[in-house]
Formats: structure tokens, sequence, C-alpha cells
């Protein structure tokens, strides 16, 4: 452990700004702290700077103003890379994109090889991972044979074996059917229990009301940050930033504009309870 | 311009055979059959009618992609047949036929544009139909109006300078110039976000309103229960149901168990019904929901 790894604050952005072709800048301006064992969203229309955000936490992209540190190192100094990269692991959008061997133990087992890990502890690492994303027992299989949840789940435990204290997922449910997505789901809230620090960039709002921040990023720069009970209940600014609000916001914003007293939830059971008690009285 | 799948079965172990095809006749194919499993579609029975706005749902690997190929001869079926028009294409010159009337967008579709200028990319098809370079460039012009991209904005520049959601457009419109009287899309807004789905589904609202038969394949049952005459959900490569809005959203048991789903406010309406709140059946939306639900308050407090 360096002493840098003790830090509280896993990623740290001052004042970032990012342009890929020297005019417009995709990030303009990144103020954003987010804090060990954190679940975080980051929400946003196309081309609002989402993903370019997420791959300069583990230095896929520099900074060309201000800085981003994770566990206290500089994103731009080539000596922390390494440790940089071994401990924020990235999943992207594409299952198929991300897979390099045709076994999935092979795979799975890609990333702490390269580390050097011995073979005995390596085993073990890819027994664990799979437990992690509930695959137990698909050492042996091959990867052409799973469906895209599974696929994702597999780069999830490429990831995991590596160790990491960040998960980043940058659109990685897009393209997975609902079954897939919810499966997903649920491994990265069983991971952010065990203490894993979650970043998650998606679409979807049903997502976001999982997390216990989202970030709404427009043309570069924060435009909200809070708990989901604070951010996504604010159907008309997300309207405004291409975004939707949760179901539940807008049924519940359709009931409030028909004179129906309940408040606004982000969660559907909470506002199914609320119904329940006011209209239960006839 | 009616598309009719006869007791259709498919597996990739087994496609049809050029002998099949030559003969032109659609005899089950000889030797040992195909493993259950193996079928990537089994059974499947149903007529896409002229002017339909058309569903189809279903789990990863459910066949919804396997099916799409087969409405205009990229796959021939192992068993059964597919006739578009009342013509059997297996036949050849019926599958090239079929091929100019059925435009198919697959997944993603732009990362299949290649050429170096948006017009040379839109322009393939109609080019490769044999169009003098007048009528190709008619057909361009009306394809990039349809997709709401301006002429001579976009025409000389590379696709792969423009934004994910132009590219979209372009793929789109490389298949509207050839002037497709059915249009079939797999997932046409994955990945977009809530406005450009927004706006995409407008598109292919259009485009359904101006005649063209509409085939959406997509995981979104709210996008489904909004737009579609009736819906198809497959399961295991078999027809699980097939209906209006109304009839296959009733089944959100059938339909959770095949990792589906119902819209948002079907789903809130039942479970409300369930906590026995005097909801009537019948299809609902946000809007719908909130009027019933409203109506039940202001009884309750008159």
């Amino acid at each position: 452990m360096t002493a840098a790894a003790t830090e509280d604050i896993h990623i740290d952005f001052e004042a970032t700004g990012f342009t890929y072709d020297g005019e417009a800048f995709v990030l303009d301006g990144i103020d954003l702290v987010v804090e060990e064992g954190s679940f975080v969203c980051i929400l946003g229309g196309n081309g609002s700077g989402k993903s370019t955000l997420a791959k300069h936490i583990n230095a896929l992209l520099l900074p060309d103003e201000g800085r981003v540190a994770v566990f206290g190192a500089d994103t731009r100094d080539e000596r922390s890379v390494y440790f940089i990269r071994s401990n924020a692991g990235m999943v992207f959008q594409n299952p198929d994109d991300q897979l390099v061997a045709s076994l999935i133990e092979n795979d799975v087992a890609f990333g702490p090889e390269n580390l050097g890990v011995p073979t005995d502890k390596m085993r073990q690492r890819v027994t664990e991972a799979l437990a992690q994303v509930g695959l137990q027992g698909f050492e042996k299989r091959e990867t052409h044979a799973l469906s895209g949840g599974q696929k994702q789940r597999v780069a999830i435990a490429g990831v995991l074996a590596m160790d990491p204290r960040i998960l980043i997922l940058d659109e990685a449910s897009a393209m997975l059917d609902p079954r897939g997505r919810r499966g997903l789901l649920r491994v990265c809230c069983e991971l952010n229990a065990q203490g894993m620090t979650i970043v998650m960039i998606t679409h979807f709002m049903e997502e976001a009301s999982l997390a216990d921040r989202v970030v709404v990023l427009d043309a570069g720069r924060i435009a909200l940050d809070g708990v989901p009970s604070k951010v996504l209940t604010q159907t008309e600014q997300l309207a405004g930033l291409n975004l939707q609000a949760p179901f539940a916001c807008r049924l519940s914003g359709e009931l409030q504009r028909r004179g129906v007293p309940v408040a606004t939830h982000v969660s559907e059971d909470d506002l199914k309870e609320e119904l329940c008690r006011l209209l239960s009285k006839t | 311009m009616p598309i009719a799948f006869e007791d259709v079965s498919f597996s990739y172990h087994a496609p049809a055979t050029k002998k099949r095809a030559k003969k032109g006749v659609s005899a089950a194919r000889k030797g040992a059959p195909p493993p259950p499993e193996a079928w990537a579609l089994k059974d499947i029975d149903f007529c896409l009618e002229d002017g339909e706005f058309f569903g189809i749902a279903g789990h990863t690997g459910s066949g919804k992609s396997t099916l799409i190929q087969h409405t205009n001869g990229l796959l021939h079926p192992t068993v059964g047949r597919v006739l578009v028009d009342g013509q059997d294409i297996l036949d050849k010159k019926e599958a090239t036929r079929a091929r100019s009337k059925v435009g198919l967008v697959f997944q993603y579709p732009e990362y299949q544009l290649f050429a170096a200028t948006v017009y040379d990319d839109v322009a393939f098809g109609p080019r490769n139909m044999g169009l003098a370079p007048d009528a190709v460039d008619a057909c361009v012009h009306e394809a990039l109006a349809q997709v709401a991209l301006d002429f001579d904005t976009v025409q000389g520049r590379s696709p792969f300078e423009l934004s994910g959601g132009q590219q979209r457009r372009v793929a789109f419109a490389g298949v509207l110039a050839m002037k497709p009287s059915v249009l079939v899309l797999d997932e046409p807004v994955a990945g977009l976000d809530p406005a450009a789905r927004r706006d995409f589904l407008g598109l292919i609202t259009g485009f359904h309103d101006e005649g063209l038969t509409v085939v959406i394949v997509s995981h979104n049952m709210d996008d489904l229960a909004r737009l579609c005459d009736r819906i198809l959900v497959l399961k295991e490569g078999e027809m699980l149901m097939l209906g209006t809005p109304e009839e296959v959203f009733s089944h959100e048991g059938a339909l959770r168990e095949v990792g589906l789903g119902v819209p948002a406010a079907q789903r809130m309406a039942n479970s409300l019904k369930g906590a026995g709140l005097d909801l009537e059946g019948g299809l609902y939306d946000t809007a719908r929901l909130a009027d019933s639900l409203a109506a039940l308050y202001h009884a309750a407090v008159r």
C-alpha cells in the first residue's frame, strides 16, 4: 500500500477542462469530489461529456486544464498511471468489444496475469471474481455462448480480478435487455455494499435512483448534483437537459396537476404506498 | 405489401439449401432434424399487414434478430415459408425484389457507415439498383429530408465527423433512399438520450404516417405500448404472445417470466389494483393512470 492509498478521497476533479480538438471544451471546469465507498451516477444527454469525464478517472484521457487526482495521485504523472489503472477499473458499453479470450477463466485472468500474479493466487482471484458477479462455476465455459448481460458480468469480473477500489461503468447496460440490466445493477449494488466505489454513467433514470448521489452534466459542466430524491425530482430542469425524470416523479407531477396532494417520489414503491394510504379511505 | 410467415422454423445448423432454393419448394430438409435446442425460430406463424406499426419484444437470444432477417430473405427458413406480397422469397428473384421493398435497419446502424461522404453513403443503395445519376440525386435529397438533415450542410461531409445522432440519421437515410414500403428497425433508439429517443421515434412515426409499414424491435415496453398496433413477444424462438398492446400487457406475470415487463404506468396500475384500489381494466399510460387516480381521490374527498 502506498501512502496515497489511505486517502478517503478517491477521485478529485479540480477545475478540469478537456478538449478533443483544441476548440470546443467537452469538459469545462469540472469540480467534483467522490468519496470512498460512494455510488455515484453520472447523467447527461448525448454529448454532455459523461464518457469523457469517466475516461479521466483512470487516465485514459488527461485534462487540458486543472487536474484530476485519484487516490491523491495526479493522473498526468506517468509514474502514477499504473497504480491508478490497477485501482480504477472500467467496463464499457459493448459486451462484444471487451472480452479477449474464448474461455471465461482466461478472460478474467487476463488482467492479473499481466500484473504477474502467481498462478495459485490467480486461480483464487478468478474464482472469487466470478462468484462476486454471480457466475460461480463458469470458469470453463466459452465466452461466445454467453448472453450480453453475462458478458458484461464477465467484463466486470475481469476488472474485479485486478482487485480495484473503484469500478467505473460507462453505459455498460445500454445494450442489455431488461433482465440483463437488472442483473448488472444488482451486482453493482452488492459490490457497493462491500465497500467498492461505483461510478456509473447511464441514461436510465431507474438506475440512477439507486445511487446515493446523482451528478447531471450539461455541455461539460455540472448542472445538478445531489441525492436522487433531490435531483431526479426536478422534472422540468431534467427535461431541459434532454433527460426524463423517473416514472414515479412524472406520475407524482401529473397527480399534483390534477389536485391530488402527493409528494414527488423517486421510488415507485414509495408513491404506491402513499397512494394506497390516500385512496383506501374510501 | 403483406409479409406472411407460414410455420417458419429456422436453425443456424441447418439453413435452407441451394437445392431447395433452386426448386423453389419449401419441403422440410432431408436428413436428421437439428436437435430441439438448436432451433433459433420455431413455428412462427403470423402475417404482417399493410400499414401496420408492429412491435417485436423478447429477451436477448429470443430470436428477434433472426426473425427480422427473414423478412427480406437475408435468412431463409429451414422449415416453412416466408411470403412477401404472396410470393415465396426462397426464390432468388423474389428475394431480390423483397430486398428493395423491405428496408432493414440494424442495431447501431451508424457502425455500418462506410463511404467518404454522406452523399455517397446514402447514394450507395440507389446506385446499386442501377438508377441514373439524376434519379440517385433525387433519392438522396429526399432521404436526407426525411431524416431532417440539411442536404447542403451534410452532403459533402464525412459521416464520421458527425455526431452519433446525426450518423444514425444518415444510416436511416441510406435505407430510406431505397424507397422501401416496409421499414424494419432493430432497436432504433438504443444508446440515445431521452430527447434524441423522442426525436427518432417521432421520425419513425412520421414514416408510418406517410404510409410505410413499420416493424420495430425494442426492449422498451413504454415505447411499444404507445406506438404499436400489435406486438409479438418471442420466447426462445417461439411465439409467446401476439396481440394489441392492451392484450399483451395484460399478462404481466408471463412477461416477467421471460425477463420483460410491462410499461411503467401499467405496472403501477396493476400493483395498485393488487393493493385493493378500484381501478378499471385496460391499458394504462401515465396520463390515463393519473386521470383515474385523481377521479378516485376527488370522489373520496367529496
